[in-house]
């Protein structure tokens, strides 16, 4: 069981034995509720973007940047698991030379572990966990995995979208969700030919929707070029402490759906709804009268 | 695979050789553990930190230079003044059958050479996984003879 005096004292291995146990489902959100009744929020960063734009050496900048006024961070890498084996390859440490060099910096890679969305579901009770221990700010890498993508938006109150020259495009719809979210796109490896046009477009997929143009920076993590502007946005953010409207939309679905997959019934449910014994009617008001 | 790991390959010291250290993060992520590669060039220190925050069941060393006469033990000993005295820890890279005996006596339980298979580190990990599940000693801080040959 969770450790609460070890946990409080600030004891690191407490912590990621209690992220474990979350992760297995061993601890829920009411647990952590229950022992930790006055959660204040930690200032939540994400980072998204398609495989292989940069995030992870984007994130070694922001790291540093954050060590440098010696506050208490913690980062959380995700990456897929392989629906083939279960297991999963967690790279992201790799390009973030920082991740394990100081005791101010508490570093956890998540594998997906085959949950439908790019970010694991009980991530949140992590957050909640990292919030009530006091660390001061907390940032999310993703898997660029496309639209499921926009649930981090849910769970983070800022969110960095990260293109490249390079970078495949993914579909335009489900970068459309993602670019209404964004609160700061960059464009990185601009060390590149074809970076600015890639700013360009971007720029111009906003001067048609006119509601929403977040800041659009170009950086270099290869060069380390454009992180100077980068640092003066996310503090303005920061500063201004906003929450989109939005956002509080997709958290509730995101709650709602949890609490759809974690339903007592939820496989015999589907299973009777596979042989065709109930209609999905049937399906959902038998879900909702349990809930 | 019945049980799913949470595995470190470390690269400690200067040693710039990693493709061993690849092969092995792909093998046992395919044998279904969840594995984290540290990358090139990390301190004791630094690799003990990965260790505790990732709440790592095995952390698995790499080392091709030479320096694990030297690394090897003094990640072992920080693991065990950290109170992480359970984590199984094991070896593999150029690592002359001399220098073994030494490693085996502080806490390594299994090291590994050039051509080791996928199968004869799963039946490692198969092996200490069943002690540890018995209660027997296996962790690199626990009191034990045991290693795999
Ligand atoms: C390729 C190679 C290089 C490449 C490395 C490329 C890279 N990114 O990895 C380059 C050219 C850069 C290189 C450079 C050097 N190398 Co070199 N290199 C080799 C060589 C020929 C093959 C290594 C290799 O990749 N094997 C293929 C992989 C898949 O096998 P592996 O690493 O052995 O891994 C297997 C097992 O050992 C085991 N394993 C490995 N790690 C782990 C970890 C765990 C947890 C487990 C379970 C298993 C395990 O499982 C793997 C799969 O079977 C070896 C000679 C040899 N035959 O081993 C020399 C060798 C390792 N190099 C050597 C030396 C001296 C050097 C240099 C110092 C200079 C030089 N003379 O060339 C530099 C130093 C570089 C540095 N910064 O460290 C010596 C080391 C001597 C020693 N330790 O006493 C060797 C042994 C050659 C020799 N006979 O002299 N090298
Ligand atoms: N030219 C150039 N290459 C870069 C730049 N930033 C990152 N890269 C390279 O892009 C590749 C991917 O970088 P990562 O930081 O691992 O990207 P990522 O988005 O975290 O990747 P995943 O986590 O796998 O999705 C690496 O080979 C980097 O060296 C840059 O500014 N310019
Ligand atoms: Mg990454």
């Amino acid at each position: 069981m969770m450790d609460l005096i070890k946990l409080k004292s600030g004891d690191r291995r407490a912590l990621s034995k209690t992220i474990s146990m979350i992760e297995s489902g061993e601890i829920n959100s009411a647990i952590i509720k229950e022992k930790f009744p006055n959660i204040k929020t930690a200032e939540i960063w994400a980072i998204t973007g398609s495989p292989g734009v940069g995030k992870s050496c984007i994130c070694e900048y922001i790291i540093g940047d954050w060590l440098k006024n010696n506050q208490k961070i913690a980062v959380l890498a995700v990456d897929p698991s392989s629906p083939l084996s279960g297991g999963a390859l967690l790279g992201d440490r790799i390009r973030i030379n920082n991740s394990d060099n100081s005791d101010n910096i508490f570093f956890r890679s998540l594998a997906t572990r085959g949950q439908s969305g790019a970010i694991p579901s009980n991530i949140s009770d992590i957050l909640d966990l990292l919030s009530a221990l006091n660390f001061e700010k907390i940032l999310i890498e993703t898997v660029g995995a496309g639209q499921a993508e926009v649930r981090v938006a849910a769970v983070s109150q800022y969110l960095l979208l990260v293109e490249a020259p390079d970078s495949g495009d993914m579909l335009q719809a489900e970068k459309a969700g993602l670019m209404e979210l964004a609160d700061i796109l960059l464009v990185n490896k601009s060390d590149l030919e074809r970076a600015n046009e890639k700013a360009e477009q971007l720029s111009l997929a906003f001067q048609l929707s006119s509601n929403h143009s977040p800041p659009i920076l170009m950086v270099s993590a290869k060069q380390n070029s454009g992180f100077e502007e980068l640092f003066l946005e996310m503090e303005k953010l920061s500063k201004s402490g906003k929450n989109h409207k939005i956002k509080s939309r997709i958290s509730l679905s995101f709650a709602w759906e949890n609490l759809l997959w974690n339903h007592k019934d939820v496989s015999k449910v589907l299973e009777k709804l596979e042989s065709e014994q109930i209609t999905l009617d049937e399906a959902i008001n038998h879900l909702k009268e349990e809930l | 695979m019945d049980e799913r790991l949470r595995i470190i390959i470390a690269k400690p010291g200067l040693d710039g050789h990693d493709r061993g250290a690849k092969v092995v993060a792909r093998a046992l992520r395919d044998a279904g553990h969840e594995v984290i590669y540290t990358g090139l060039r990390r301190t004791p220190e630094e690799i003990v930190r990965t260790v505790i925050d990732e709440d790592a069941d095995f952390l698995g060393l790499s080392s091709l230079s030479g320096a694990h006469n030297f690394l090897i033990p003094k990640i072992v000993e920080l693991l065990v003044a950290s109170d992480c005295n359970d984590v199984i820890v094991f070896a593999g890279g150029i690592i002359p059958e001399k220098d073994r005996g030494n490693l085996f006596s502080k806490g390594v339980r299994a090291i590994f050479g050039p051509g080791t298979s996928s199968t004869q580190m799963s039946d490692f990990i198969g092996s200490a996984v069943k002690r540890r599940d018995e209660s027997l000693p296996v962790g690199c801080g626990e009191d034990s003879d045991w290693h795999w040959d």
